[in-house]
């Protein structure tokens, strides 16, 4: 694969690829300001070892879950950081920015454990099944179900049912 | 609401969120993160190539730091000390010719034997505080201080009499018997079945 090839896949997967990440991140993560660098960096990374990653089953969920590792190195950083200049308050990692989200849901997404938060938001923004979700995020098929049984249960709870609107033929 | 619903519900709110950073950014900082990538590797072959070669120069620079030439096979060494005593380690019980040609090159006249598992052959008797048993002590010396883990002998040349010479014996998990032997190999008198014992390192 020469290098123009390499570059017209990526582009191709970029385009395609590169919004349902974002969605995801934020909603694993609960910060929209942070969540494009990192998911731009996670792609910069696919790029670099596109031979690598062009052949992955699940090129986005690596994005994704590239993403989500840097947050964690980064959150870590910024957590020495801190330690060392005596801060208590840690830095920006921590906090949360909805951005355009609603605050609603967004507020109902980051109340779920972090794992639950990962598991919902591979599977609504990549669509992937138990097996690829489980693969992505690196723990059993059977805890995957787990997780996402309880996040259901829990944003079920939150969004109670809406009446449901007739149409004018339904009413007669 | 069933689960369809709620995955819907969830999803919506994201859609008006885009990626807006373009593709020639992210193509351009992966070309840094690839050549950030090559410079580590070519560090890390370096560092390796530079750690190999110290590691060689100190194999050969740390004998030869001491007087004499030092002779160094995997299966034992031979090094002359600043102050005159040879230390032998012996760390595998092959080649007892070598070692013996080992010591005579540096001044020590010695019969070395390596035996069978089990089969090490009874040494000399050296009576306490006779002149024989502080010959002995003179001839093979004590390991220095603080030189833990150092070699498994240490003979002093100089001490060992006219016409006699080394007796090394040798059997895999039986521990080494040294002696002072005749040039005709016996034991020097008074001699019976005994043998001045170390323990393998």
């Amino acid at each position: 694969m020469g290098p123009k090839q390499v570059d017209a896949d990526f582009a191709e997967f970029y385009a395609s690829a590169r919004d349902d990440c974002l969605r995801a991140v934020i909603a694993s993560t609960g910060d929209a300001a942070a969540s494009e660098d990192l998911v731009a960096e996670a792609f910069a990374r696919a790029w670099a070892s596109w031979r690598k990653v062009g052949r992955h089953p699940a090129p986005r969920a690596w994005v994704v879950r590239t993403a989500l590792n840097l947050r964690v190195s980064s959150w870590r950083r910024s957590r020495r950081t801190a330690a060392l200049a005596g801060d208590d308050a840690l830095g920006g990692a921590d906090r949360t920015d909805p951005g355009p989200v609603d605050p609603e849901i967004m507020a109902a997404l980051t109340a779920l454990p972090e794992r639950q938060r990962q598991v919902i938001a591979l599977r609504i923004f990549l669509d992937l099944d138990t097996a690829g979700t489980a693969k992505a995020l690196g723990i059993a098929p059977g805890t995957v179900t787990a997780h996402l049984a309880r996040a259901v249960a829990t944003l079920r709870a939150q969004f109670p049912p809406r009446p449901r609107q007739h149409s004018p033929a339904e009413r007669q | 609401m069933d689960d369809n619903d709620l995955m819907t519900a969830v999803r919506e709110p994201f859609a008006g969120i885009l990626m807006t950073t373009p593709v020639e950014s992210v193509v351009t900082r992966g070309r840094a993160v690839r050549r950030g990538r090559r410079r580590l590797r070519g560090l890390a072959a370096a560092a390796a190539a530079v750690t190999a070669g110290v590691v060689s120069v100190l194999i050969a620079v740390i004998p030869g730091g001491r007087t004499g030439a030092p002779v160094t096979l995997t299966a034992w060494t031979v090094v002359t000390e600043p102050n005159g005593t040879v230390a032998v380690s012996i760390h595998d019980l092959r080649d007892p010719l070598g070692l013996q040609h080992a010591l005579r090159a540096h001044g020590v006249a010695a019969i070395v034997r390596f035996h069978r598992a089990g089969s090490l052959m009874p040494g000399c008797v050296i009576p306490g505080g006779s002149r024989l048993a502080q010959t002995y002590q003179r001839v093979f010396v004590q390991q220095p201080a603080g030189r833990p883990g150092g070699a498994l002998l240490y003979i002093d040349p100089a001490a060992v009499p006219r016409a006699a010479e080394i007796g090394i014996d040798a059997a895999r998990g039986s521990g080494f018997g040294i002696e002072l032997l005749t040039r005709h190999g016996q034991c020097l008198p008074p001699s019976s079945p005994s043998s001045v014992r170390i323990s393998p390192s």
